[in-house]
C-alpha cells in the first residue's frame, strides 16, 4: 500500500470510529499481522483500549486474526477493506434502487453494524419501517424476511465464517482462538427462521398502553433469555457482489452511450445471466449461446432473433471488444470481455483527465499515442497537426506529469544518445496507477479540508445546536410563535449566513468525495484485473 | 547535455526552460477550470447518506472514545457531566465464540428501554435532531433536579434575624 492509502485509511476509521481504533487500524494496517502484546507495546495504547479497537475491527469485517503455529494469535487489518467505507453510501443506494426501502435498511443495518443474525436484522428492520408509516400501520416481519431471502439468493448479502459444529469429545485444552469455517454452499443458504411478528413503534407517551406495556415487558425478557434459532450464525454485507454489479453498470451504460439502447439491453441481459456463474474477478464470462440470450431478454423487448444477431455481430465487431465471438454453435457463442471493457474504461477516464487538465490538443496527441503506441517526436507533430514548437511543450507537460513516458531504442549496442529513437508511449497501466495514487491523495485532503472547516466554525456549530434543541423541546411542549421566534433570534442574521456557507461547503466537499470515489472504483478494477490476468498466466 | 538533445526535439541553439529551483506550489495556478460537479436526485440521496452515516456511527457503541483527559482542576460540573464509558468496559455484546479468548472484555449492562433506535431519513432530517435532542434534554432535566436551585435560599436567612444582611 502507498502512504497515500494509509493516510486515506486513517482519516477513514478515525471519522467513523474514532482516535484508538483509528490509532490500532493505522498501525496494523502499516505493519502487517502483529500479535496483542506487540500491538499494545508499538502503540502505546493501554490493553484494554487495544482489546476494545480489535473487537471493532473484526465485528466490522476490517480486520481478521489467525492462530499461527506457536499458538500465539496475530491480527491484521486491510487496507483495502478499510478504503471501501467510502462507498457505503453507494452500496445502500443501490439496495434501494434493487429492493426498495426495506433492502436499504437492510444493507444499512448491515453496514452499521459489521455483523448481524438474521432475525435481529428483520426485527430492527421492521421496527424502523414502522416508525415511518402511518400510525396505526405496522411492518410485517415476513415482508423483511422475503427481501432478505431475495438478497442472499442474489448474493448481495452472505453468511460469515462460523465455528464448526463441536463434534465428538472436546479436547483437554481449548484452542486461544475459533478458527471459523464456512461451507461455499453454504454462504448464501437462510436459516430456517419462523419470524412472525411487526414491527414496534418507539414508545410513545400513550397513556392507555402502560397496563399492556408490563405484560409485554415481561414476556419479551423471557423471550430474551432463549437464545434466538439462527445463533451463531451472522449475515455480512457481499462487497464483491455490489462491485461486481458497480462494474456492469459502468459496462453497460458505455454500451448505451456508444451504441445505442438496445446493444446496452442485450449486454444488459448477457451480464444477467452471467451474474452468479462468473466469479468477480473473471477476464470474461461464460460463454452464451444466441438461442439463449434471445431467451433471456427481459419481456418488454420483442426484437426478432434475426436482429438480435446482427446486434451480436455488430457488438462483436466493435474495435472496443466488449463482446467476443467464442464459437458457432448455439446460433453464436458470445463472451462478455470485462477484462477489456475495464481496460477501456479506465483509458476513457485517463483521456477525459488529460483533456479537461490539459486542454484538447493535448488530449489529441494522447489519443494518437494510444493508437500508434510508439511515435517519435516529429511523428507525432505530423499525425496530430500541431506546430512542432507547441506539441513539444504539450509533450513534456504530459511526460512531466507522468501521462506519457520516453522508451529508447537503441541502434548500436553502445547506446549512444546520437544513435538512440526516443518514442514516447503511454502506458495505461502505469498512468492508472499514478492516477489512482492521486486520487488516495485527493480524497484525503478533501477530508482533512472538510474537517478543518468544521472545526473552524466548532462554537458557532454548537451554538446553532443548541438552539435547535430549545426550539424542539419548546414545540414538543406548544409554546407560541413569539417565544420560538425570540429563540430563532438568538443566532444573529451573519451567523446563519456563516452557518449557510458552512453547510453549502461541506456539501460540497462531501460531494466531491463521492465523485472521486467513482473514479477510483474504475480505476482499481481495472489495475486488480490486469494483477489477477498477470497471475494466471501459466 | 550528455544527449543529443536534438533526439528529444531541442533544436540546435534553442535555449532550454529555466531550471526549477524550489519545489512546485502549494497551489499551482489552473489553467483550465475544473468541470462542476455532478448533481441530480441520486448524487443528493447519496450525499445525504453520506452525511446520515457519518452522524450515526459517531453514536453508535462500537465508536471509541478516549478516556476524558484529567482536567487542571476538578471543576464543580465534572460531576454531573455525562462523560462516556472509560477504559474497560464496551457498551455492546459481541458474540465471544467467535473471538479469540484473549480479546473478552467486560460487557457494560445497557439499561432497558434505552436501545437508540434511528429513525429512517427523509427529506426532514430535523426531526433526527428533535428526537436526540428531546432525550437529551430529558436526561440534563433529571440531571438539572440534582442541583440546589435556590428555593430554599430565601428560608434559611429568615431565623438569624440579628446577623446582618447582605
Amino acid at each position: 500500500m502507498t502512504q497515500a492509502e494509509i493516510k486515506l485509511c486513517s482519516l477513514l476509521l478515525q471519522e467513523h470510529f474514532g482516535e484508538i481504533v483509528e490509532k490500532i487500524g493505522t498501525y496494523l494496517v502499516r505493519t502487517g499481522g502483529q500479535p496483542l502484546r506487540a500491538i499494545v507495546s508499538d502503540t502505546g495504547t493501554s490493553l484494554d483500549q487495544v482489546k476494545k479497537a480489535l473487537c471493532v475491527l473484526i465485528q466490522h469485517n476490517l480486520g481478521t486474526y489467525q492462530i499461527q503455529k506457536r499458538g500465539f494469535v496475530e491480527y491484521s487489518v486491510q487496507c483495502s477493506r478499510v478504503l471501501c467505507i467510502l462507498r457505503y453510501p453507494r452500496y445502500i443506494y443501490t439496495a434501494k434502487t434493487l429492493y426498495g426501502d426495506t433492502g436499504e435498511l437492510i444493507v444499512e443495518e448491515l453496514l452499521l453494524n459489521g455483523k448481524m443474525p438474521m432475525s435481529a436484522v428483520v426485527t430492527k428492520v421492521a421496527d424502523r419501517l414502522t416508525e415511518t408509516m402511518e400510525d396505526g400501520k405496522t411492518m410485517d416481519y415476513t415482508e423483511v424476511s422475503n427481501t432478505f431471502v431475495r438478497l442472499a439468493d442474489t448474493h448481495f448479502v452472505q453468511r460469515c465464517p462460523g465455528v464448526p459444529d463441536a463434534s465428538g469429545p472436546s479436547d483437554s485444552a481449548a484452542p486461544p482462538a475459533p478458527t471459523l469455517v464456512i461451507d461455499e454452499k453454504d454462504m448464501y443458504s437462510v436459516p430456517r427462521l419462523n419470524l412472525i411478528g411487526k414491527g414496534k413503534r418507539r414508545r410513545s407517551c400513550d397513556d392507555d398502553d402502560n397496563g399492556e406495556h408490563k405484560a409485554k415487558k415481561q414476556k419479551q425478557d423471557l423471550e430474551s433469555q432463549e437464545p434466538p434459532p439462527d445463533d451463531g450464525i451472522y449475515w455480512q454485507v457481499n462487497l464483491d457482489r455490489f462491485h461486481q454489479h458497480f462494474r456492469d453498470q459502468a459496462i453497460v451504460s458505455a454500451v448505451a452511450n456508444r451504441m445505442d439502447q438496445t446493444s446496452s439491453e442485450i449486454v444488459r441481459t448477457m451480464l444477467r445471466m452471467s451474474e452468479v456463474t462468473t466469479s468477480s474477478n473473471a477476464a470474461y464470462t461464460q460463454p452464451l449461446s444466441s438461442n439463449e440470450i434471445f431467451r433471456s431478454l427481459p419481456a418488454g423487448y420483442n426484437i426478432g432473433k434475426q436482429v438480435l444477431d446482427q446486434y451480436l455481430t455488430l457488438l462483436a465487431d466493435d474495435p472496443l471488444e466488449f463482446i467476443g465471438k467464442s464459437g458457432d454453435s448455439g446460433g453464436g457463442m458470445y463472451v462478455v470481455n470485462l477484462h477489456k471493457a475495464l481496460a477501456s474504461l479506465a483509458t476513457a477516464t485517463l483521456e477525459s483527465i488529460v483533456q479537461e487538465r490539459f486542454g484538447s490538443r493535448c488530449a489529441r496527441i494522447f489519443r494518437l499515442l494510444l493508437r500508434k503506441k510508439h511515435l517519435e517526436q516529429k511523428q507525432v507533430e505530423d499525425f496530430a497537426m500541431i506546430p512542432a514548437k507547441e506539441a513539444k511543450d504539450m509533450l513534456y507537460k504530459m511526460l512531466s506529469e507522468n501521462f506519457v513516458s520516453l522508451q529508447e531504442i537503441p541502434k548500436t549496442p553502445d547506446h549512444a544518445p546520437s544513435r538512440t529513437f526516443y518514442l514516447y508511449t503511454v502506458n495505461v497501466l502505469a498512468s492508472t496507477r499514478m492516477l489512482l495514487h492521486r486520487c488516495y491523495k485527493s480524497v484525503a485532503n478533501l477530508i482533512e479540508r472538510r474537517q478543518y472547516e468544521t472545526r473552524e466554525n466548532k462554537r458557532l456549530l454548537e451554538k446553532s445546536q443548541r438552539v435547535e434543541a430549545i426550539l424542539a423541546s419548546m414545540q414538543a411542549t406548544g409554546a407560541e410563535e413569539v417565544q420560538l421566534q425570540e429563540i430563532e433570534e438568538m443566532i444573529t442574521a451573519p451567523e446563519r449566513q456563516q452557518l449557510e456557507s458552512l453547510k453549502h461547503t461541506v456539501n460540497k466537499i462531501d460531494a466531491s468525495e463521492n465523485q472521486v470515489d467513482e473514479t477510483i472504483f474504475l480505476l482499481a478494477s481495472y489495475v486488480d484485473s490486469t494483477v489477477v490476468a498477470a497471475v494466471k498466466k501459466p | 547535455m550528455t544527449f543529443n538533445v536534438e533526439a528529444v526535439g531541442i533544436g540546435k541553439g534553442e535555449s532550454l526552460p529555466p531550471s526549477t529551483l524550489q519545489p512546485s506550489p502549494l497551489f499551482p495556478p489552473m489553467e483550465y477550470r475544473p468541470v462542476p460537479l455532478q448533481t441530480g436526485e441520486e448524487v443528493e440521496y447519496m450525499l445525504a447518506l453520506k452525511q446520515e452515516l457519518r452522524g450515526a456511527m459517531k453514536n453508535l457503541p462500537y465508536f471509541v472514545k478516549p478516556a476524558a483527559p484529567k482536567k487542571d482542576i476538578e471543576r464543580y460540573s465534572d460531576k454531573y457531566q455525562t462523560s462516556g464509558p472509560i477504559d474497560n468496559a464496551i457498551d455492546w455484546n459481541p458474540d465471544w465464540r467467535q473471538l479469540p479468548q484473549e480479546l473478552k472484555i467486560r460487557v457494560r449492562k445497557l439499561r432497558k428501554g434505552r436501545t437508540t433506535i434511528l429513525i429512517p431519513k427523509g427529506k426532514q432530517r430535523v426531526s433526527v435532531d428533535k428526537e436526540e435532542t428531546i432525550k437529551k434534554l430529558e436526561e440534563t432535566d433529571y440531571i438539572m433536579s440534582y442541583f440546589d436551585n435556590g428555593e430554599d435560599f430565601g428560608a434559611d436567612s429568615d431565623d438569624n434575624l440579628d446577623e446582618a444582611t447582605y
